[in-house]
């Protein structure tokens, strides 16, 4: 034991030696240290107090509800409903250790997902934020947050969004528009109010623990959402539902190939009703492409490039070439062609060009016109030919109209002269969009000024051409408005779609009423216009479109899509065929235009406006104008059934007499115990019905047949044998070539005897 | 011979019934018990998070289990005599060395870091009780005149062949922090035992140049030091360990949080329950509670000095010198790298962050102390 286990007594230095390590370890070492701990928690409190708030706190934004949608009956159409989305956190599931790959397996399964994907996203760990769903309903969130319970998983996460639901899918869906991923108004209404319906998104400053821990001593702070407006639309759902219904029948009647579109306005207050552009979307899912041809070529595209080498140049091109073409065709379908695109009117526009020469006193009522179906007009190079190579003759104004004849036309145009019809065409708002609120509105090509009036120059065929809505562009609104100031007293007023903003206090923050730009033709002049448009119904080309008991009037059209080439560069002759009606004509207050665009040939239906548009229109105002309250103006030469039920046979006979009945009597009682048809039905004039006197009625249903094809003789013949009575509707002339085109009542349907099935009828020859 | 063999069995005799000394053992279990009060805050949100908010406790269980080990330990400690430990510092060290390789050949990793052996179920870290080994073993080395230790031969050369036996097993593990704490303890007890301060200040000069040449050549080690100057350069990455400890101080104020109310223990600030336990105490408990834990950490070392003064032969002073050194050292260290200081290095703070291995060690050491300071009181008697 000679080492260091040894007492040793005295030594100093060993002594003195500690102390100094005492010294220095147990006093001396923790003077820094306190200094800098009062450095820290003293001297720099604020700025690390602050540092740490901001470290520990999360502001989250909190979006603002979306305002909704209403038509103008307050139905609603768009409202934003609660989703999820679920997102990972690699960073988080890489620290659990978490079992990727079979992870990824059951968020495939549970999200209807490629596993392999999800396992690139849960891998990524560059990332603190891999979105795998976006906007899941509730029920599917509840099942992620009971997996998340089961297996214990850290690193799934679920954050709540919105979602714009509309309720009534496809219809006005261009019109309405519809909002993108992040909620932003895209197209239609959605876009062009976004900012009234966004509202301004609110904050939560919550303190949270890291990896989205909860943290008991936390406070959050709150700065409200304040909701967006909502918008009362002057749509009105029934009246587009009409429209469509109506549209969608004549396309698959002509087998229409390019879609369709129209509109319904008050001509008085500018408020667009309805406006359609079919070959639309579901504003739901408007991403899918909705034309089953285009869905199919796309999915053959699709094809293609998926069965190519991932990553391989041609793979690229074919993918690109792929994304082209359906971002072409969601384009496509999400575009609003009444205010979009412009389209060659064609005759529909002889109604501002007679307007306009009728108010500066370029011709009256009583010019005259002659048409021999080809005439060689000055400052013209070629003939100009009629649309009827039989020429119409000797023609006054109102007939020129009437038949819709060109070179009649020709002539006016030359009597109105450049000037006026630039300076007409000008105040009728053709050179400018008409102020629609939707964004994407277009204003059409119109001919420069020069090239209409220096007819010395440029010669007489732009002018001419012009006067019958040929070889230029304009938007339909542009031409519904036209025709509206023609019919509502000479007034080009500004359309408007949304009626008013209100805000969630309910307070009104946006209101559009009526506004008139200016008077483009006298009060005068519109009234004879009114009775010119009516007599083109009544008389002219547009007899399809009468509506039993109601005064309408409009004008057809038909043009050549002059612009659209075939793959050899030839003109198609592809043809929009269009009507624009107007009701009632006493006192005009609804204009319904409809255009299809390129009916097929194959249906052996002769193309024309006056055959295909003129009664879609009409049925269209039939839906309509009983619902919007307009006064038929003529009583029907239909008659209600009254209740005949205990009268006596005078009586009853005395009753029938003044409604132009006949009876044919059954049994010996005294009073009326039954008849056929029962009280409320609406028979034809004239009709026979039957009265019983105590015998027991017999009334068997009859099953109805197809009058299609039928004149209005075989017709009536057809249902009187089944003792149905005919309501007719559409053009009333009785002639071999106005047959039944459609019928209310289905072929086959159940009807009881003494019914009325509902025949429009159609002169298939009608022509413009 | 025989005399000093009747002296042996007089203090042995002694010592079973000399007290051993309270004010340490007061100030230790007053720090102990605050230790697991504080692991307890500030860890209860990383267990919470762990088991899925169903436990908040995972880590205090673990550690109070050690702390019972080690005041089992400590009991024992302090009643084995000092010679116990003067004839076992060779045995012990070779096995220490022998434990150390084995962490080299069959260590199991936490955390990234390959430092624990599993022997017979039991997981601890070797590193741990090679510096208790290589303080018994400097203790055993000192000379008894201090003539001797100023010797190169004695007071150089012997301390260290032991220092490097250990330091080549750190440093093939890559130990850093240990190689450190291990060097410093060394340095002050070669002092404190008589080597020649020129020969400690050349070797301290050495070591300087060492950690020079391997700053600028491990870039690891040296984004570690960009990272202390200037943390907020890089604030998510490398800056992020040391500006959430920072936020943590600082916010804590003059009076702090209040007991349990941290906010950054929430996973802002990663190590919260070991390393980086005193960042959570300045947060709850402010500059005053801070402080005041110091100040016990300094009054346990002065009386561990005041111990190590009165022991009655050189071993036992240069041993419980060592000992007390090592925790003033550990403290000083972590409080200095918590608080940005000095760069960061994985150093613990004694009796407050957690880790079985080094408080049951760190309590069985303190043992010795306390048995240490049976023997001075039995020195007084004595005299």
């Amino acid at each position: 034991m000679k080492d260091s286990y040894k007492r040793v007594h005295g030594d100093s230095g060993q002594h003195r030696r500690i102390l100094w390590m005492a010294l220095v370890l147990g006093v001396l070492g923790f003077i820094p240290m306190i200094a800098r701990l009062y450095d820290l928690m003293v001297t720099h409190y604020d700025y690390y107090a602050e540092k740490a708030l901001r470290n520990q706190t999360r502001t989250t934004t909190v979006t603002a509800d979306r305002g909704i949608l209403y038509d103008r009956n307050m139905n609603i159409l768009a409202c934003s409903v609660g989703v999820e989305n679920i997102y990972l956190d690699p960073n988080e599931l890489k620290q659990s250790q978490t079992d990727i790959p079979k992870l990824s397996q059951d968020l495939a399964q549970l999200l209807s997902l490629d596993a392999a994907w999800v396992q690139t996203q849960a891998t990524d760990t560059t990332m603190r934020y891999k979105q795998i769903a976006a906007k899941v309903d509730a029920q599917t969130a509840a099942q992620v947050r009971q997996y998340i319970n089961q297996t214990n998983t850290k690193g799934i996460h679920l954050e709540p969004d919105t979602k714009r639901y509309y309720p009534y899918g496809t219809l006005a869906s261009q019109v309405i528009g519809f909002t993108n991923a992040s909620n932003e108004g895209s197209e239609g209404i959605e876009a062009a109010y976004n900012s009234y319906l966004t509202g301004t998104a609110g904050q939560v400053i919550t303190t949270k623990g890291n990896n989205q821990m909860d943290m008991p001593y936390s406070y959050e702070a709150y700065e409200d959402a304040t909701p967006g407006c909502s918008l009362v639309l002057t749509i009105d759902v029934t009246v587009q539902t009409a429209l469509e219904k109506q549209m969608r029948l004549a396309i698959d009647r002509y087998d229409v190939q390019n879609g369709a579109f129209g509109m319904v306005m008050n001509v008085k207050t500018g408020e667009i009703l309805a406006m359609a552009t079919l070959g639309g979307y579901d504003p739901n899912a408007y991403l899918e492409i909705y034309d089953p041809q285009l869905a199919a070529q796309a999915e053959d595209l699709r094809q293609q490039y998926l069965s190519l080498e991932p990553d391989t140049d041609a793979y690229k091109q074919a993918k690109q070439t792929y994304d082209s073409f359906r971002s072409n065709a969601q384009l496509k379908q999400w575009r609003n062609r009444c205010i979009s695109d412009g389209y060659e009117p064609g005759s529909t526009f002889k109604v501002m060009t007679m307007a306009a020469a009728l108010d500066c006193g370029a011709i009256t009522l009583d010019t005259s016109f002659h048409c021999a179906g080809a005439e060689q007009i000055p400052g013209r190079s070629q003939r100009l030919h009629c649309w009827r190579s039989a020429g119409h003759g000797a023609q006054t104004t109102a007939n020129a109209l009437q038949n819709s004849c060109n070179l009649a036309f020709a002539h006016i145009a030359l009597k109105l002269g450049g000037e006026r019809f630039y300076d007409y065409v000008e105040r009728f708002g053709i050179l400018e969009k008409t102020g629609l609120d939707l964004a994407g509105e277009s204003k059409g090509v119109f001919f420069s000024k020069e090239l209409v009036t220096d007819t010395d120059k440029w010669g007489t065929a732009s002018l001419t051409s012009g006067s019958f809505g040929q070889t230029f562009k304009l938007t339909p609104i542009q031409l519904v408005r036209g025709i509206a100031a023609v019919v509502n007293g000479g007034y080009l007023i500004e359309p408007y779609i949304v009626a008013e903003a209100v805000d969630a206090q309910g307070n009104t923050v946006l209101r559009q009423e009526t506004t008139v730009l200016r008077q483009v033709i006298s009060q005068e002049t519109s009234k004879i216009m009114c009775t010119l448009l009516e007599s083109v119904v009544n008389e002219g080309t547009a007899k399809n479109a009468k509506v039993a008991g109601y005064a309408i009037g409009g004008k057809t059209g038909t043009s050549e899509k002059i612009d659209v080439l075939d793959a050899s560069g030839q003109p198609t002759l592809d043809k929009i065929v269009s009507f624009v009606g107007v009701a009632p004509m006493d006192d005009p207050e609804y204009i319904i235009l409809v255009a299809l665009d390129t009916p097929s040939r194959s249906t052996g239906i002769y193309i024309s406006g006056g055959v295909m548009a003129a009664p879609t229109v009409g049925a269209v105002m039939g839906d309509i104008l009983p619902y919007l309250g307009v006064k038929r103006n003529e009583p029907l030469d239909h008659v209600t059934i009254p209740d005949l039920t205990g009268m006596t046979k005078p009586q009853m006979e005395k009753a029938l007499k003044e409604l132009g009945l006949t009876a044919q009597i059954q049994g010996t009682e005294e009073a009326v115990t039954s008849q056929i048809p029962a009280a409320g039905q609406t028979v034809p004039g004239n009709s026979q019905m039957w009265v019983y006197f105590g015998q027991t009625e017999t009334q068997p249903q009859v099953e109805v047949p197809d009058f299609t094809g039928m004149t209005r003789q075989q017709a009536v013949d057809a249902a009187g044998l089944l003792g149905l009575y005919v309501l007719v509707t559409g053009n009333d002339t009785v002639a071999p070539h106005v047959v039944v085109t459609a019928q209310q009542e289905k072929p086959g349907t159940l009807l009881d005897t003494g019914s009325t099935v509902t025949l429009q009828f159609t002169d298939i020859k009608a022509a413009d | 011979m025989a005399a000093e063999r009747s002296l042996y069995a007089k203090e042995e005799r002694l010592s079973r019934r000399k007290s051993i000394d309270f004010p340490f053992l007061f100030l230790l279990l007053l720090l102990l018990t605050l230790g697991l009060g504080m692991l307890y805050s500030a860890s209860s949100a990383q267990s919470q998070y762990d088991t899925h908010y169903t436990d908040s406790t995972r880590y205090l269980q673990k550690q109070a289990v050690c702390a019972f080990i080690g005041l089992g330990a400590m009991a024992i400690a302090s009643r084995i005599p000092a010679k116990f430990w003067y004839q076992m510092a060779w045995p012990l060290y070779g096995i220490s060395i022998g434990l150390l390789l084995m962490v080299l050949f069959f260590g199991e990793s936490v955390n990234g870091a390959k430092r624990w052996v599993n022997i017979l179920g039991l997981q601890f870290q070797p590193s741990e009780i090679a510096k208790f080994t290589l303080i018994l073993l400097f203790a055993r080395l000192t000379r008894i005149y201090d003539t001797d230790a100023k010797k190169f031969r004695y007071g150089v050369l012997g301390f260290g062949a032991a220092l490097l036996g250990i330091l080549i097993p750190l440093a093939l593990e890559k130990h850093l922090s240990a190689i450190m704490l291990m060097g410093m303890v060394a340095v002050v007890m070669m002092f404190i035992a008589g080597t020649s301060p020129k020969w400690l200040l050349t070797g301290a000069a050495l070591a300087g140049l060492f950690v020079l040449v391997y700053v600028s050549f491990m870039g690891y080690a040296g984004d570690r030091i960009t990272a202390w100057q200037h943390p907020e350069s890089d604030p998510s990455d490398t800056g992020y360990q040391i500006l959430q400890s920072l936020y943590a101080i600082g916010s804590g104020g003059l009076f702090g949080l209040g007991l349990g109310k941290s906010r950054q223990k929430y996973l802002y600030l990663p190590f919260q329950y070991n390393d980086y336990i005193f960042a959570v105490i300045c947060e709850e408990l402010g500059l005053v509670g801070a402080t005041a834990i110091l100040l016990l950490f300094g009054a346990l070392i002065l009386r561990g000095y005041w111990i190590a003064l009165r022991a009655n032969n050189r071993f036992s002073t240069v041993l419980a010198a060592g000992l007390v050194t090592l925790i003033a050292v550990q403290t000083l260290l972590n409080i200095g790298v918590v608080t940005n200081l000095l760069p960061s290095t994985g150093i613990a703070l004694p009796f407050f962050s957690y880790g079985g291995t080094a408080l049951a060690v760190n309590l069985g050491e303190m043992g010795i102390l306390l048995s240490i300071s049976r023997r001075n009181n039995a020195q007084e008697d004595l005299l």
